[in-house]
């Protein structure tokens, strides 16, 4: 059975090769410009369907054998570098193991986050038994490729507006000049920054915001993306199609996206407001902890991700005096993981001498000369806290639309439909504030709070501003990492029973989350490519029951590619 | 002269300096007893030899003395092939304990990951824009 070879012109170099298969002829590059090419392997060597890493010169590149197709992608996924090999393969794309993101295995093209960057792919030929690889030298040495943007037409005056500078509209932005829309890009962002890796707040409280931005200032310029920092919108009015700023200025658009984000809870009680008390929104937030912690009683209030993450990073390498967890169900991550999962975690946070009190509530924070002292529970127990971090939930940041006519439902999240569009035409909304029809939920609206599903929605805002109808595809993704052990997440809803699979206690599972038969999600740990391959299966609209499960909790390991 | 002394239980030699000096002309019985090595003289596995790197005990260590007699025992051509079920629970029960038995590759993986999650995104500039 032949390979198909994909259509590339013949090199100089390459006709002068003789058909000796010396092992000194095989590796033998020949530079032209700034490509090289190499014989990677030998025909016999490639793999019959899967993935493969072969080294070429300085890097590698990842040969690709689906459908009886051959094709040479890079290596490492363009979000965190995990190598794809370890991934999902099926339906013409990689699925990478560690958080999710997917690439086009013929083009290399990223078609899910996370990730903002596509993956070099490079020709590929086999003649006379050998396997030949053509190469850009650039893209073999970064394994990234960021999508080449449009310039500003000066006689296009359509302007397309984002509010919010968070992973939905950063991905807008960009997604529309890389579509090739030639108008006027604005993004409004309250923050004083650019944007930037924000589940890195919580995981790495140190890191400054210029160290984690998604993209470089220059990025923006080459992409005559205008961006508004550091200031809010207060006011939108779609008949006008403008909006005011804090600033009193009004920007008028010709279609808007609304990706404004969550706003954090604070507590409304006693001392609430005392300089001690911080929730986890923004660098400025993580880095004042972070700088303060040491030596100090740091108290977290809320069990789910964001303050375990804080305090998993509180409790290594003593960061802080001493961190205390306040949680109000029995084990953190009850509702989310499930208390079988939370008690495993909760005791890997006891092994680093975190403190828990669950099943509490905290009724009001102590001063004393006016710094904040210590946290009271509504047991009555007072808890020592020189700093107090809150992660006691995200309300949508909508208020501003108040006086508009955009719809939002009663808990203030914009419903839009499958092209995000909200029921104002020409005014889109995306990320943590949108209600929006969820594939996996059979269209029902949902809202989810992933930074991957915030990154897709800015994707598909943008195609759809500029007239390419395309639907919301994507499957639910997160991870998070707890003392170096990252958890990672698919799927979606309530479920009713959980099947574990693997072993709990040595941290190396998995979770189905089943709702009646069945698996609507899955959490696993040291157990990739679980994930991803779940992800793949229920892109693809199927899901495994619990039968399934239950007879062997190693499924989610072996299902391969229909 | 020099002379030995019971005491109760104490055996007190008295040695001359004549005795003393020089190289002793004693000689020691040949020692049979070489270190316990991975076969007992009666010819059984023995199971706390340093060179089984502690399989035989922790989570696996019944499943790996399975295998382990099995291939000892076994007298198939090639050796052990008969053994390839005891080999494979083996195998399976240690892909259930990664921290355990510890794939080196596995470790790397997860050292790199929480790299990357704990540092700056850095290599910003050197993105390379293809034509889409």
């Amino acid at each position: 059975m032949g390979v198909t070879a994909s259509c590339r012109r013949r090199d100089a170099a390459s006709d002068t090769e003789t058909d000796s298969q010396q092992q000194q002829h095989e590796r033998r590059m020949s530079g032209v410009g700034d490509e090289i090419e190499a014989v990677i392997c030998k025909e016999e060597d490639l793999p019959q369907d899967g993935m493969k890493s072969f080294e070429m010169g300085e890097g590698k590149v990842l040969v690709v054998h689906h459908k009886g197709q051959l094709s040479a992608i890079g290596t490492k996924c363009s979000h965190y570098g995990a190598p794809l090999e370890k991934g999902t393969l099926c339906e013409g794309h990689v699925r990478c193991p560690w958080h999710g993101a997917c690439f086009n295995v013929t083009t290399g093209d990223i078609e899910d986050f996370p990730g903002l960057d596509s993956v070099p792919k490079y020709d590929i030929h086999v003649a006379e038994g050998q396997v030949r690889v053509r190469a850009s030298k650039a893209l073999l040495a970064t394994e990234k490729r960021t999508k080449e943007m449009a310039k500003r037409d000066p006689q296009n005056s359509t302007a397309l507006v984002v509010i919010g500078g968070g992973a939905a509209g950063a991905s807008c932005v960009e997604r529309l000049r890389q579509e090739g829309f030639t108008g006027q890009v604005v993004m409004i962002t309250q923050e004083p920054h650019l944007p930037y890796d924000r589940p890195k707040l919580s995981k790495a409280m140190h890191l400054t915001p210029d160290k984690i931005a998604l993209r470089t200032n220059q990025f923006y310029e080459d992409g005559d993306i205008e961006i508004l920092m550091g200031v809010s919108a207060s006011k939108v009015n779609t008949d006008e199609k403008s909006i005011t700023l804090s600033t009193g200025e009004k920007v008028t658009y010709d279609k808007l996206f609304i990706a404004t984000g969550g706003k954090p809870r604070k507590l409304g009680i006693p001392g609430g407001d005392l300089a001690g008390v911080f929730v986890v929104r923004t660098p400025e937030d993580a880095n004042a902890v972070a700088a303060d912690a040491a030596g100090k009683h740091v108290v977290v209030v809320g069990t789910s991700f964001i303050g375990m993450e804080a305090a998993a990073y509180l409790a290594t390498d003593n960061r802080a005096g001493s961190v205390s967890v306040i949680g109000n169900t029995t084990v953190p991550f009850e509702r989310s993981l499930g208390s079988g999962v939370g008690n495993r975690i909760q005791r890997l946070f006891e092994e680093h001498q975190v403190k828990f009190y669950n099943n509490v509530g905290v009724k009001e924070f102590t001063e004393e000369d006016g710094k904040l002292k210590g946290v009271v529970l509504e047991s009555g127990e007072t808890v020592a806290a020189d700093i107090v971090v809150l992660g006691v939930g995200v309300v949508p940041n909508t208020d501003f639309l108040a006086s508009s006519n955009i719809p939002r439902d009663d808990r203030g999240f914009v419903p839009v439909n499958e092209f995000l569009e909200t029921s104002i035409p020409g005014v889109y909304c995306g990320g943590d504030v949108a209600s929006f029809p969820l594939m996996l939920e059979d269209g029902n609206r949902v809202n989810i709070g992933h930074w991957q599903v915030a990154l897709g929605h800015g994707r598909t805002a943008a195609l759809n501003m500029l007239g390419h109808t395309s639907p919301l595809a994507s499957v639910p993704f997160f991870w998070t990492v707890l003392f170096g052990k990252s958890l990672r997440y698919t799927g979606y809803g309530k479920y009713d029973d959980i099947i574990l699979g693997g072993d709990l206690e040595s941290l190396s599972f998995i979770a189905y989350y089943c709702h009646g038969d069945r698996v609507v999600a899955l959490a696993s740990l040291g157990k990739d490519p679980a994930a991803a391959n779940y992800a793949e299966m229920l892109h693809q609209g199927k899901f495994l029951t619990k039968a399934e499960v239950t007879a062997d909790g190693e499924m989610a390991l072996k299902i391969k590619c229909y | 002269m020099s002379y030995c002394k019971q005491e109760g239980k104490d055996r007190v030699i008295f040695v001359t300096e004549e005795d003393h000096n020089g190289p002793t002309e004693v000689s020691l019985p040949q020692d049979d007893e070489t270190p316990a090595g991975l076969i007992q003289p009666d010819g059984d596995i023995n199971w706390a030899c340093p060179c089984l790197g502690g399989m035989a005990t922790g989570p696996c260590g019944v499943e790996f003395r399975e295998a382990f007699t099995c291939f000892h025992y076994s007298t198939a051509d090639p050796k052990g092939s008969d053994c390839l079920e005891p080999f494979r629970q083996m195998s399976d029960c240690m892909a259930q304990y990664p921290n355990v038995y510890g794939n080196k590759e596995d470790k790397e993986e997860e050292n790199a990951e929480l790299a990357k999650e704990m540092s700056t995104n850095g290599e910003q500039t050197e993105q390379v824009s293809v034509k889409a």
